[in-house]
């Protein structure tokens, strides 16, 4: 009878192991909201994207030069973003980077923001086919597109130090705006992200 | 059934049947054989699909991975390749972290039962091939991150410990200073190059390999560049050359020729009886078996120029060294695992001497080296440098065999130079002969 006890209480755990085990096995998706913070491997992720552009971009709209460009112009700067290097240790996706900081500058109001050459090319040939093909009335002229007054440009670079299975990663994000008609530099932006990055030295 | 396990002549049969199917164990190496011909036959598509007709134990997922990146580079898909040399490098730094559990099953089954983790050589090779694939695509930044990764896996290989030759790879320094030469960084190329002379110079003494012609120029053109007059003037005194023109003005075309397939590992193994309690210990080594090379070089034709590439990274010799090195440390857990087994099979065998017997069986059954390595790598890879003014050329690679006959042509019908860039392109050679090391 006791015997009999104990291959039950054994089926019992075995079967819930294999519960366990092939709980593990399926995938399990839930939700997050895109602005909670998740860090996985230490690498730069979209929490670093979001932070570093909402921010750079908020502490260039509070700095002179767009005063002083309304003050000589009369008009809102238009701004352009040129080419934003990566000269990181990690495959960074630089477009997400670049539409978050076009996204905080249009969105901000205070400046007008050109498109990319890219978009440019893309937007002009759709303006040739108008000519061709669209009714007088609804047409858009070639010749009126709005040159840009500044550029911004900018680069992201690392700093990686490491120690067995331990690393500190050092992000520096600088971004510069240049002045189209003279070359000057109007304003200059920095931001560091430090993280300390703790491998697990364990697995199953 | 106590008269066949007490029988000592019944029993020594039994042994020797056991070791002639030991013998007919198919290593890892035998399943890559149909894909490496299909390679040989520039058949990429169907070496693709018997790649991935088999899914493989989740222990070797990183030379699928790897293998799969390799082939995709050979069909000139480069960015998928890149998907999945990026997952493979992700998997290495995941399976850097120790699993006792793995640990546990290797010390009593044998090295295989640990996941893949890749030798150093080869996980310099992910880097070192994804920033060729980037080079390939255009896209100088990437490679220039993939330079930047490199350095950071040597560094990290050099915490370990493990010994010069995995501290410094001799091409991984030279291709990140001719990236950091390309994005205009002279004197991040200078460190490299520095790294990369120091690098050939130590890999020297471990293996057949040189200083490349090449780098000597680049040393050279670089240090007179940065002014560095004393280091220049040295350079000139050790490799007797003149300092060369600068490439300001020129194009500049980088090929790069990957010859032949990485040696195959083979099982070395020997089975002694041990005499007072009739049982018998196995021993199996992995061991590297090189494969003939087919091509000696390619040599390049454009624009009535002949250059003949050279040789910048023996892969074959690296991993053949690298395995020495480890020797060591394999025999330290081969010598524990045996132990083990003997010790397991003799307390059986006090109880039960046909129990004795069966895991005695076992034990010599599951004794197997681990003969796992990236098979789709080349030997060696072999570089040329041509600086021509800039415009859109004709090359013509001619594939030279041993004896300095041509053997296969690839062409490049636009080449396109511009003035200060450099034009990356590779061509890899498999040649029939190359398969010959395994059946």
């Amino acid at each position: 009878m006791k015997r009999c006890q104990l291959g039950r209480t054994c089926l019992l755990l075995v079967a819930v192991a294999t519960l366990l085990a092939l709980s593990a096995c399926s995938t399990k998706v839930s939700r997050m909201a895109p602005d909670e913070v998740k860090d996985l491997s230490g690498a730069w992720n979209d929490t670093d994207s979001q932070l570093v552009s909402a921010e750079m971009i908020a502490d260039m709209l509070q700095r002179p030069w767009i005063g002083d460009h309304r003050a000589a112009t009369g008009q809102r700067p238009a701004v352009i973003v040129g080419e934003v290097r990566n000269l990181s240790h990690e495959h960074i996706n630089i477009n997400t980077f670049v539409a978050d900081i076009e996204r905080a500058m249009v969105n901000s109001g205070r400046v007008d923001f050109v498109a990319s050459s890219s978009e440019r090319r893309e937007i002009r040939g759709e303006r040739e086919d108008q000519d061709l093909h669209a009714r007088e009335k609804t047409r858009n002229a070639m010749g009126q597109e709005l040159g840009a007054d500044f550029m911004l440009k900018g680069q992201i670079n690392t700093i990686i130090d490491h120690a067995d299975k331990d690393q500190v990663r050092y992000y520096q994000v600088d971004l510069t705006l240049i002045s189209l008609t003279d070359n000057r530099k109007v304003w200059l932006g920095q931001k560091k992200i430090k993280k300390f990055v703790e491998r697990s030295k364990l697995r199953y | 059934m106590t008269a066949l396990t007490h029988s000592y002549w019944l029993r020594g049969l039994l042994f020797g049947l056991l070791l002639w199917l030991l013998a007919g164990c198919a290593g890892y190496s035998d399943n890559f054989a149909p894909i490496a011909a299909e390679l040989a036959g520039h058949k990429l598509d169907a070496a693709l699909e018997l790649l991935d007709k088999k899914e493989p134990p989740a222990r070797d997922r990183l030379l699928r991975l790897m293998n799969r990146g390799m082939l995709l580079r050979l069909k000139g898909s480069f960015s998928a390749s890149n998907q999945e040399f990026a997952a493979a490098k992700q998997l290495v730094e995941q399976l850097n972290a120790l699993s006792l559990r793995e640990q546990t099953t290797a010390l009593i089954v044998n090295d295989t039962a640990r996941s893949y983790a890749g030798a150093p050589y080869e996980q310099v090779m992910l880097n070192l091939y994804s920033a060729l694939n980037y080079l390939n695509l255009g896209q100088l930044d990437a490679a220039r991150v993939e330079a930047l990764q490199v350095d950071l896996l040597l560094g990290e290989l050099a915490d370990k410990e493990l010994g010069a030759l995995f501290e410094n790879d001799p091409f991984a320094r030279y291709l990140s200073g001719l990236i950091y030469e390309a994005g205009g960084e002279y004197s991040d190329a200078m460190i490299a190059y520095r790294l990369a002379y120091q690098a050939y110079q130590q890999h020297a003494q471990a293996y057949p390999l040189s200083v490349p012609k090449q780098l000597q120029i680049d040393l050279l053109r670089s240090s007179e560049r940065l002014g560095l007059v004393a280091e220049n003037r040295r350079y000139r005194e050790q490799f007797g050359m003149d300092n060369g023109p600068m490439l300001e003005q020129q194009g500049e075309l980088i090929f790069l020729f990957h010859n032949g397939l990485a040696p195959v590992k083979i099982e070395q193994s020997i089975t002694l009886p041990v005499p007072p309690h009739g049982q018998f210990v196995r021993i199996a080594l992995p061991e590297y078996q090189r494969r003939p090379r087919g091509f000696s070089a390619a040599r390049l034709l454009i624009d009535g120029q002949l250059v003949v590439t050279e040789l910048v990274e023996n892969i074959a010799e690296l991993a053949v060294a690298e395995l020495a090195a480890n020797r060591p440390a394999m025999i330290a857990r081969l010598t524990a695992r045996s132990l083990l087994k003997y010790q397991l099979s003799r307390e059986a065998g006090k109880k039960n001497d046909l129990a004795g017997f069966l895991v005695n069986i076992a034990g010599l059954l599951s004794e197997r080296a681990d003969t796992r390595s990236w098979l789709s790598l080349p030997a060696e890879i072999q570089l040329a440098r041509v600086a021509l003014s800039p415009g859109e050329y004709v090359l013509d690679v001619e594939l030279l065999d041993p004896a300095g006959r041509v053997v296969e042509r690839l062409t490049y019908p636009a080449v396109v130079l511009r003035t200060g860039e450099k034009t990356f392109l590779s061509g890899h050679g498999i040649a029939e002969t190359s398969l010959l090391g395994r059946k």
